[in-house]
């Protein structure tokens, strides 16, 4: 192998960060304007696009209504999960040193589902109407975050493994509490088990503005703190003692971590229930094509993981029309082939 | 004038109310090779680990260049030191160039790229270990002694004073492990770097080494040069090995001989 000169192999990949960022958002944009003519209703792209820049003349109201109070929010939102729930798997990848983690790993999936079973079985409220789910779902999230944290902390240090354990051991606990519901709600009034079951599988179908604001607010700062330690992560991931004669503390990029992950994930899953996958494929899919540094890392995942799941929503919706399939089922049906896809080839390229 | 880059004083460390380092004390200078020898358990790595603040003693204080590392910050420890740790098995394919880079992490603010001056550096130091050409290639995909290699152009990358190594020739081949130690040494004289390095292998240690450390259940037993602290009275005391320590003309060095086992485990 002939090899390049250091500057050169260093620009070479700032190059294909830029490439593939660019490509990145090139591909949100077209994935966004086809999808957003797809439903149950065709509506052609010109028509949409005069819908969205409010050049409403002439379009039938329920086309105007279609795009503006059903499309548009549900794809933004689905972009906006699918970033959450991609930074999120990030982190945790980072952190565990392990291409298998997910927010599944630290229990903080389990833990939002047991408190959104909480109030559809119970009825269990901390807050009004549309929100009684979402905030039980987010309250149990951080909940978990919190047990795993301490219980995972030995000796004022973090190991990753105890923490890892101990996220498991909580997801294990939280899970078979959600059971435990279900049979309830199985005895209970007619639907309440279907509800659980559905927001089990993850489902945008109720998404609105509020949703997609509220997640949004949550998504950015998340990001930004994510990003701002990415570096660290980096050095975390070759070991910490490495990282801690680097000038990092492992312990403080431990904590953003988890932190971080647990706010957008708390967020996304609240409002869209369990939705399986993509952060464990998501990431994974970026660093088989852009490497493995968090720098680029983060920014990718929020930018694939919108495509990721605008994609597989707009399939979950329109497969069956008009039945409408949970999105757990889409993203997992079409990402698994897709990334073995990739594992095999890169497998053979690269020997790794 | 030779100047003195590190001081320990009176260090003590204990684990789960364990102790495990006992009033441990020495001086280390400008382009020393420094020897921590030990069995296991004597607190080799721990005394390694206090005097990066990886580890907070118990009691005692680290000087760097007549500073207390208690009152740095750990990017500002990671200016003046560098740590080589025992072993590193990374699970995702960083290339050796991206790990050299890491180097610079502790001079780099937040969200700066690495700059023009960087890469400089780094090529450097990967030109100084001899692994400018291996730099496109994954950690995974090299040899133990290359990725020992590369882990030492990163620490080089930090432009420190101090270099701390745990174990660098653990699992090396024979040839490997020289070429390690002969690295070590010329950048010990080549750049002033202090080099202190915690070593099972007494042999290497004793050619390589200016100064040896000899642990012995958490205290320092003896401290000098090497026909200083491996004595035979000592290194049958610790390791339970009689053995004998010469100076070797055809190597320029001191080279010990193992002579044979203690029987008994006699004090």
């Amino acid at each position: 192998m002939e090899s390049k000169p250091i500057e050169r192999l260093h620009a070479d990949k700032r190059a294909k960060w830029t490439l593939a960022l660019l490509v990145l958002v090139a591909a949100l944009f077209i994935s966004f304007l086809i999808c957003i003519c797809l439903g149950t209703v065709y509506i052609p792209p010109g028509r949409v696009f005069d819908i969205l820049i409010g050049n409403t003349d002439g379009i039938p109201d329920y086309e105007v209504n279609i795009i503006q109070q059903v499309r548009l929010p549900r794809i933004l939102m689905a972009g906006v999960v699918g970033a959450c729930l991609s930074i999120a798997g990030v982190a945790l990848q980072g952190i565990f040193k392990n291409p298998m983690a997910s927010p599944s790993v630290i229990g903080i999936s389990q833990g939002a589902a047991f408190g959104a079973s909480l109030t559809i079985v119970l009825g269990f409220t901390l807050a009004e109407g549309d929100f009684a789910i979402p905030m039980a779902a987010f309250i149990f999230a951080m909940i978990t975050l919190f047990l795993v944290y301490m219980l995972g902390k030995v000796e004022g240090a973090l190991p990753t493994t105890t923490l890892l354990l101990a996220g498991i051991a909580v997801g294990a606990f939280f899970s078979a509490m959600v059971s435990l519901l279900q049979i309830l709600a199985a005895q209970g009034s007619t639907g309440t088990m279907e509800r659980v079951v559905f927001w089990l599988m993850g489902s945008l179908s109720f998404a609105n503005w509020t949703q997609f604001w509220i997640v949004l607010a949550f998504l950015i700062p998340g990001f930004i703190l994510l990003f701002a330690f990415s570096r660290d992560l980096n050095a975390m991931i070759v070991g910490e003692t490495h990282a801690s004669s680097l000038g990092v503390d492992p312990k403080t990029t431990t904590k953003i971590m988890l932190f971080g992950s647990a706010l957008v994930t708390g967020a996304a899953v609240a409002f869209t229930g369990v939705i399986a996958f993509v952060g464990l494929i998501v990431p994974h899919i970026m660093r088989m094509i852009i490497g493995p540094d968090n720098r680029i890392l983060f920014p990718a995942s929020v930018l694939a993981g919108a495509i990721f799941l605008i994609v597989t929503d707009t399939v979950a919706r329109t497969i069956m029309a008009p039945q409408e399939l949970p999105v757990g089922i889409i993203t997992a049906l079409m990402g698994a082939p897709f990334f073995l896809y990739l594992l095999r080839r890169k497998r053979e390229a690269t020997e790794w | 004038m030779v100047n003195m880059r590190l001081r320990v004083q009176g260090i003590e460390f204990a684990y789960n109310s364990v102790p495990v380092l006992k009033d441990v004390a020495f001086e280390a200078m400008e382009g020393e090779i420094i020897g921590i020898l030990g069995p296991n358990g004597s607190g080799k790595t721990t005394l390694l680990r206090c005097m990066n603040r990886a580890l907070s003693p118990s009691k005692g204080t680290v000087l760097v260049e007549e500073k207390e590392i208690g009152a740095m910050s750990r990017k500002e420890i990671a200016n003046e030191m560098a740590v080589v740790p025992q072993n590193c098995i990374i699970t995702f394919p960083f290339t050796s160039l991206e790990i050299v880079l890491m180097g610079r992490n502790p001079s780099m603010d937040r969200f700066k790229r690495e700059t023009r001056e960087d890469i400089e550096i780094v090529k450097t130091a990967m030109e100084a270990t001899g692994v400018t050409a291996l730099a496109a290639r994954t950690m995974n995909q090299l040899s133990g002694g290359e990725r020992q290699r590369v882990i030492i152009a990163r620490a080089l990358a930090q432009q420190p004073k101090i270099m701390l190594l745990d174990e660098p020739t653990l699992h090396l081949d024979v040839n490997h492990q020289m070429e390690i130690m002969e690295l070590v040494s010329e950048l010990a004289r080549r750049e002033k770097l202090t080099v202190i390095m915690v070593s099972h292998d007494l042999n290497l240690a004793a050619r390589y080494c200016d100064k040896i450390i000899l642990l012995d259940g958490g205290s320092v037993l003896a401290a000098g040069s090497v026909p200083e602290v491996l004595t035979q009275n000592n290194v049958e005391k610790v390791f339970k090995i009689k053995s004998l320590v010469q100076y070797d003309e055809r190597i320029d060095a001191y080279s010990l001989t193992i002579l044979g086992t203690v029987s008994g485990n006699g004090n």
